[in-house]
């Protein structure tokens, strides 16, 4: 098989709370993975049990075939990026790239000339006689990627390697860090919360929720069609409302819209897929309202209508051409039905 | 600066002189407090009268030279070292791992093992003293210089298992972590990664270890055997007074002190960290 990470069952407790619930996951040989959810949902957990640095409470971690769970880190064919970075203090850049090497028994010469090279990889290769502490955050990045790829290893660990940067360069190192994973084929496994990071960097992401997977699936397929109303709202905005479809017409806040699904439950729509259109338009589903709030974004201005007892937010694109309703004003939104999403609720998708 | 400016700022300059100068005069106060004795100490080891009398009748090494012929007092003071040596040297070998496991490992009743070890710094030395020897009588030990060095590294492992730990505690875990995701087994992690790390911790505990030792007189009253350690010779010649080449003895002392300083500054200049 061509999977080099499978997780089965895997459960973590400490003590009372559960950190990771029943996990299940395979991870194909150089697929950029990437572990999304909110703060204290057991990402890290299930990353440091895959590297080693957390023992499992019951369930199996299988490395190219072969039953790691018992393994210390040391002798699994992993490495990690830290938080923190972790780079060693009281060595250069140089020593700490090396490190990994001398430790698994090369020869002197040998791992400086690897080191150098993995250095030269992430651009940093002047920096060799550095110490660690010399760097900026952005270097120190890289010499954590370099002293962790520099092994070889059949799948590398990244723990929020981007959250101790700044916005700016934040995005210039998602773009390195995809550019090195094409470079070096490894398979990357990624923790991050950051949802727009998770969809620019990785293969599939993988949203997790209170220690489950709540759903899995490539960035285009988990953001154009989430199965749950979970994954809707945590992954960019969406509209959601609940209602009974009869004869493909369902009651959106009072007003009918016609969908492609059947039967009762949570329905939903993206912002961006719905427009405005003037009150007087005419039509099918169309959802009148006021205008409530407008907050300009750039690129779009963001736009809250009141419909009935509820509100819907729409995206209007800012091209210049269609004029910005203002608060107050009476309006229409169009939704095409083929936009409207079925989606389960926390009910239904623990079934 | 126009002038005007010039006249506006004097008069508030004057505050600032007066309130240094009452600053350094409060510090030379307290320097005064800590070092005079050591400096009186000092003069009158080079005193060439017997008498304690203000002003000196003149300076002589004749004290050092009679020190230097004093068999009992060198061999006083090689016990002193030895002892101090040797219960560092035990004290660390036992204190840094155990430091480890409290910081690292988790085991049941290490609450408890925690209080237990901390505890002999509250206790009196004399209690250590009798209970040592009430142990080492039950098993039949003659009293030496060795059971002196146990005696004292009990006394001395809180000392540095405390100052180890508190340095631990502040040392990411992630250094080890990473260290062995790199692929190094538990003793290179150790030599490599976490003793440079808290080699300070160590270190100072070690010094202070050796300097509390060497000085040491309860515990070492109740467990020594025929052999004395300097602060014991030093205290039984004291009953037949204060003799000027006790002045020498402790002369040295500082001037060993101080070379003992000199080093730790030098082992302990840290290169700088980003941290
Ligand atoms: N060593 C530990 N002891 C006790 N509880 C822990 C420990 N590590 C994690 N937990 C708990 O397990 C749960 C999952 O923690 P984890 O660190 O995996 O979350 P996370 O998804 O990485 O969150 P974050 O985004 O904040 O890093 C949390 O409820 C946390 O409190
Ligand atoms: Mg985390």
């Amino acid at each position: 098989m061509s999977d080099i990470i499978r997780i089965e069952r895997l459960t973590k407790r400490f003590g009372p709370v559960i950190g990771v619930d029943d996990v299940t996951l395979a991870v194909a040989e150089g697929e950029f993975v990437t572990l999304l959810g909110p703060s204290g949902c057991g990402k890290s957990t299930l990353l440091r049990m895959i590297g080693g640095f957390e023992e499992p409470t019951s369930g199996r971690i299988l490395l190219a075939g072969k039953d790691v769970t018992a393994l210390p880190p040391n002798r699994r064919d992993v490495n990690m990026v830290f938080q923190d970075y972790a780079l060693f203090p009281h060595m250069s850049v140089g020593k700490n790239v090396a490190y990994g090497l001398r430790a698994g028994g090369m020869s002197k010469a040998e791992a400086t000339a690897q080191a150098r090279e993995a250095l030269d990889l992430v651009g940093l290769a002047d920096r060799y006689d550095a110490g660690a502490h010399q760097l900026s955050g952005g270097q120190r990045q890289r010499v954590a990627l370099a002293r962790a790829i520099v092994r070889r290893p059949k799948v590398l660990l990244l723990d929020e390697p981007l959250s101790a940067l700044d916005a700016n360069l934040r995005e210039a190192m998602q773009v390195e860090l995809k550019h090195l994973h094409t470079k070096v084929g490894l398979t990357f496994v990624m923790v991050t919360h950051d949802q727009t990071e998770a969809l620019t960097m990785s293969d599939r992401v993988v949203v997790m929720r209170e220690g489950r997977v709540v759903e899995d699936g490539a960035p285009a397929a988990l953001y154009e069609a989430p199965a749950t109303a979970y994954v809707a709202g945590f992954i960019g905005t969406t509209n959601v409302f609940a209602g009974r479809s009869e004869n493909g017409v369902v009651s959106c806040h009072g007003q009918p819209l016609r969908v492609m699904a059947e039967g009762e439950g949570l329905f939903g729509f993206r912002p961006e897929k719905a427009q405005l259109r003037p009150e007087t338009t005419t039509g099918d589903n169309l959802l009148r309202g006021d205008v409530a709030e407008v907050l300009y974004q750039g690129r779009n201005a963001r736009i809250t209508v009141r419909i009935g007892d509820g509100e819907v937010i729409v995206d209007q694109p800012l091209n210049g051409s269609a004029a910005i309703p203002a608060p107050g004003a009476r309006v229409a939104v169009h939704v095409a039905a083929d936009r409207i999403m079925r989606l389960r609720d926390d009910r239904e998708a623990a079934e | 600066m126009t002038a005007a400016d010039r006249d506006f700022t004097a008069p508030r300059r004057i505050a600032p002189r007066m309130e240094k100068a009452v600053w350094v005069l409060g510090i030379a106060l307290i320097l005064a407090f800590l070092y005079l004795p050591i400096v009186i100490l000092v003069a009158y080891s080079f005193n060439d009268s017997r008498s304690l009398s203000w002003p000196m009748s003149g300076v002589t090494l004749e004290w050092y030279r009679t020190l230097a012929a004093n068999e009992q007092l060198i061999k006083a003071v090689g016990n002193s070292l030895y002892v101090a040596s040797c219960s560092t040297l035990l004290t660390l070998v036992i204190g840094v791992p155990a430091a480890l496991a409290l910081d690292r490992v988790n085991f049941p009743g290490k609450g408890v093992f925690r209080k237990l070890i901390l505890l002999p710094i509250a206790l009196p030395g004399i209690i250590t003293g009798i209970s040592m020897l009430t142990l080492f009588r039950m098993f039949g030990l003659n009293l030496s210089l060795e059971t002196v060095i146990i005696g004292h590294a009990t006394a001395l492992l809180a000392v540095v298992v405390t100052q180890v730990y508190a340095r631990l505690q502040r040392l990411p875990k992630s250094y080890e972590e990473a260290s062995s995701d790199l692929g190094a087994g538990v003793l290179r992690t150790f030599f490599l990664i976490t003793l440079p790390n808290i080699r300070t911790a160590v270190i100072g505990a070690g010094l202070l270890s050796f300097t509390l030792s060497f000085d040491e007189i309860p515990v070492t009253f109740f467990l020594t055997g025929r052999d004395n350690t300097l602060p014991m010779y030093i205290w039984s010649t004291m009953r037949r007074g204060l003799t000027p080449e006790i002045n020498a003895v402790g002369a040295l002392i500082v001037l060993a002190s101080a070379i003992l300083i000199l080093i730790s500054v030098l082992l302990l200049r840290d290169k700088p960290t980003g941290r």
